[in-house]
């Protein structure tokens, strides 16, 4: 496996509107609230730490928590998180983070969004194994539970 | 392969490699055996795999949200 293969998650989408609108989409916390499915509490800025509830139904009681890093109008939007912390009790301010990039390219047709998840090399192997092990039911509820935390935070 | 082995040309020392080798052989990632003298480490491919299932999964995610994105734009 290749640092390339284990450590990062690349999507592409051409979505048929201009530019301005995917960044509004993106950075307008209301309408990013509603694709992505969390009600968030506050803005967007560079270096904000911007918390919210995920709204997908029977996951309310899950907190999303970022902290934003670039925001540049119209072209870069990335954000810092932890997209495994799924445990109740459990500090994760302290684990790395992934960092989740969004870059927009006009072409024709419309805009061009990009969007990677890096740093999943760093969250420890071991780390990752222990969480999911920590039912003592083995990996494949714990693969339940990510499974069930991640299809509502994204 | 062998403590030995896997420090070679790499800037780490003997200890802090064994370190993490224990920690990763406690959460079932690699296993070792004794051969002599030494102790040959080998990787747990069935638990590997099932990290690149969880990264998998997380981009299935990705994807769906990307989705969602994309129909509350064009329609």
């Amino acid at each position: 496996m290749s640092l390339s293969e284990t450590d990062r998650i690349e999507r592409q989408i051409l979505l048929r509107v201009p530019r301005s609108r995917v960044w509004r989409a993106l950075t307008d916390p209301v309408e990013f609230g509603t694709w992505f499915g969390v009600k968030v509490g506050g803005t967007f800025a560079p270096g904000a730490r911007v918390r919210g509830q995920i709204t997908h139904k029977g996951y309310e009681h899950v907190t999303w928590d970022i902290t934003i890093e670039r925001m540049e109008p119209e072209r870069v939007f990335s954000w810092r998180w932890h997209p495994y912390a799924v445990e109740p009790g459990v500090d994760y301010s302290a684990e790395p983070a992934t960092l989740v990039v969004f870059e927009l390219e006009e072409v024709a047709g419309g805009t061009l969004l990009t969007v990677v998840e890096s740093g999943f090399d760093d969250v420890s192997l071991a780390r990752r194994a222990q969480a999911y092990r920590m039912n003592g039911e083995g990996w494949t509820a714990q693969m339940g539970s990510i499974e069930r935390y991640v299809a509502t935070a994204a | 392969m062998s403590i030995v082995r896997l420090t070679e040309g790499a800037r780490v020392t003997r200890q802090s490699v064994t370190k993490h080798l224990h920690v990763l052989a406690g959460a079932g990632l690699v296993r070792s055996t004794r051969v002599g003298r030494d102790h040959i480490w080998e990787i747990e491919p069935r638990r590997l795999g099932e990290a690149q299932r969880w990264l998998d999964h997380i981009a299935g995610q990705w994807d769906e949200a990307l989705g969602r994105l994309k129909k509350s734009l064009e329609d």
